[in-house]
């Protein structure tokens, strides 16, 4: 319509008569009406419904083909798979005998590590007491109980014995209470006393019933002489403990004596700094041969600093605690350092 | 070129049917042929596949892993028994029997207390409470009375107990040097086989 109101009429009637073939040549041939010849032809359309229809066909063949081809090749991977599955499970037929074998061995083996692990002993309890029994104090009797109770009568010579034998005990960090009762003098004919009947009750630590614990203990009276050559002279073992896993822990609490102005001095200024100096003096000591050291004692560590003063106020002592790990491989029979 | 109409052939009446509205037969049969294959050839091919529990290649190939799984984690099993001789296996079945097996621990705890130098004015054994802590296992509870035995004797005694085949804890031990007389609580297992 823009078109039109910016063109002159003649301009538009060349351009209509332009838009036909025939009328270019100059010719109007055809006598159907105008409306006829625009009509579309039934062929021409026909042509292109077998045109679309064949290339959708076509188009289906090849969705229809690519299924035949997947379904084809999915048949013939499962048919592999199942094979190989059948394969394992024959595999599994085979081993059926043996690994039922194979099962009783590792729950038998399951089940005997499981029983070592809570594995109970009381001879720890008689050589504790064996250590610790002083010479004038015998036991009448001995009771042990599944909690590491220990029920004891016993006689002492005289009063200071049975008053030694309770302080020995009270001393040992394996027991955790003890109760003195049932305390009775028996005299002579002469009146004299003879000796001193008591009982006690002890509650050790559980620890000292295990086998871990029983081990550690052999280990040291075996290796006395080999754990003595690994100690700084005032650094005794004193305190042994046994974790869950078998690894024992040796405790060690350094005295130091007749200290130099200098460490003295050293000491007032870094507690810290002096009980490191005294644990890498004790390290060095140990590590003579590195190898050794290495292979014996891991996670070192120093804590704990107790200064002891005498009388005039002059340092006397500093104890810290050392605790060091042994391996378990050197409770291993036949184990030699190397 | 000028058209002569009077030549013309006469149309077939499919052709002007389906040529006048071309693109809606194209469709009818491209969806008619689709439908056909759907249900004659598709349909067919995805139940094949599915048939006999076979629901695809994933499942196949999951229970193919399964079974690899489990067929390496067997041998491994059994190569790892490999390792314990027959030898050392006797000596855990001996360890931790299959059953109570009473009249072997009574002959057992004689030849211990022989070898010790002892013998026992009483011994019973009884079924043990169940441990929660311990599930493949079972407890037999011992007691054992004794006289005439020293200090040293019950220290030997424990030791052999200690060191004997059977597995077997002291829970219990009770000595009188006066009276020379000394009992013990023991506890030996038995493997749960089911």
């Amino acid at each position: 319509m823009a078109e039109s109101l910016n063109t002159t009429p003649s301009e538009q009637t060349e351009a209509k008569n332009q838009s036909r073939p025939s009328d270019q040549v100059g010719l109007r041939v055809s006598l159907i009406p105008e409306e006829e010849i625009n009509r579309k032809d039934p062929v021409v359309g026909f042509r292109k419904f077998v045109i679309a229809s064949g290339i959708g066909i076509l188009l289906w063949g090849a969705l229809a083909g690519g299924l035949w081809f997947w379904v084809s090749t999915s048949e013939k991977q499962i048919a592999a798979i199942n094979a190989k599955t059948l394969s394992y499970e024959k595999q599994a037929g085979f081993l059926a005998g043996p690994v039922v074998s194979a099962q009783m061995v590792q729950v038998r083996l399951k089940a005997i590590s499981s029983l070592l692990a809570a594995h109970r002993t009381g001879l720890a309890v008689f050589d504790f007491f064996e250590a610790h029994t002083l010479p004038k104090v015998a036991f009448s009797s001995v009771s042990i109980d599944d909690t590491a109770g220990v029920n004891l009568a016993a006689s002492a010579a005289t009063y200071e014995d049975y008053a030694g034998q309770i302080d020995e005990l009270r001393k040992q960090y394996q027991i955790k209470t003890l109760v003195a009762s049932g305390i009775s003098p028996v005299y002579d004919d002469k009146g004299i006393l003879r000796q001193v009947d008591f009982s006690l009750a002890l509650q050790f630590d559980p620890m000292v019933l295990s086998l871990a614990y029983k081990q550690s203990m052999d280990f040291l009276r075996a290796n006395q002489a080999f754990l003595d050559s690994y100690k700084v002279t005032s650094v005794p073992f004193s305190k042994i403990m046994v974790d869950g896993s078998g690894v024992v822990r040796l405790t060690a609490t350094a005295s130091s004596k007749n200290f130099t102005d200098s460490q003295i001095e050293e000491f007032r200024k870094d507690p810290a700094k002096f009980r490191d100096a005294q644990l890498d003096e004790f390290l060095k000591d140990q590590t003579k041969n590195p190898k050794e050291a290495v292979l014996i004692f891991k996670n070192v560590t120093a804590s704990g600093i107790t200064p002891v003063y005498g009388d005039d106020g002059a340092l006397k002592e500093v104890n810290f605690v050392v605790a060091l790990t042994i391996e378990p491989e050197v409770f291993q029979p036949g184990y030699r350092p190397k | 070129m000028p058209k002569i109409i009077g030549e013309q052939k006469a149309t077939p009446v499919l052709v002007l049917r389906i040529g006048s509205h071309p693109v809606v037969y194209a469709v009818m049969v491209v969806l008619a042929v689709g439908a056909a294959l759907f249900f004659f050839s598709i349909t067919p091919a995805v139940k094949a596949l599915q048939a006999g529990g076979k629901a695809s290649i994933v499942d196949a190939r999951v229970k193919m892993d399964e079974a690899e799984k489990r067929i390496g984690a067997q041998k491994k099993l059994v190569e790892n028994a490999a390792l314990v001789s027959e030898e050392d296996r006797k000596l855990l079945s001996f360890a931790l029997p299959t059953e109570q097996d009473i009249p072997g621990l009574y002959i057992q705890i004689s030849n211990i207390l022989r070898v010790s130098g002892l013998r026992f004015t009483g011994m019973d054994v009884s079924e043990a409470p169940d441990d929660p802590n311990q599930k493949l296992v079972k407890g037999l509870n011992i007691s054992v009375s004794l006289d005439g035995v020293t200090y040293d004797q019950v220290k030997l005694l424990m030791n052999n107990f200690e060191n004997s085949l059977r597995m077997m804890d002291l829970h219990e031990v009770s000595f009188t040097p006066s009276s020379k007389s000394a009992s013990l609580s023991l506890r030996t297992y038995y493997l749960l086989t089911k």
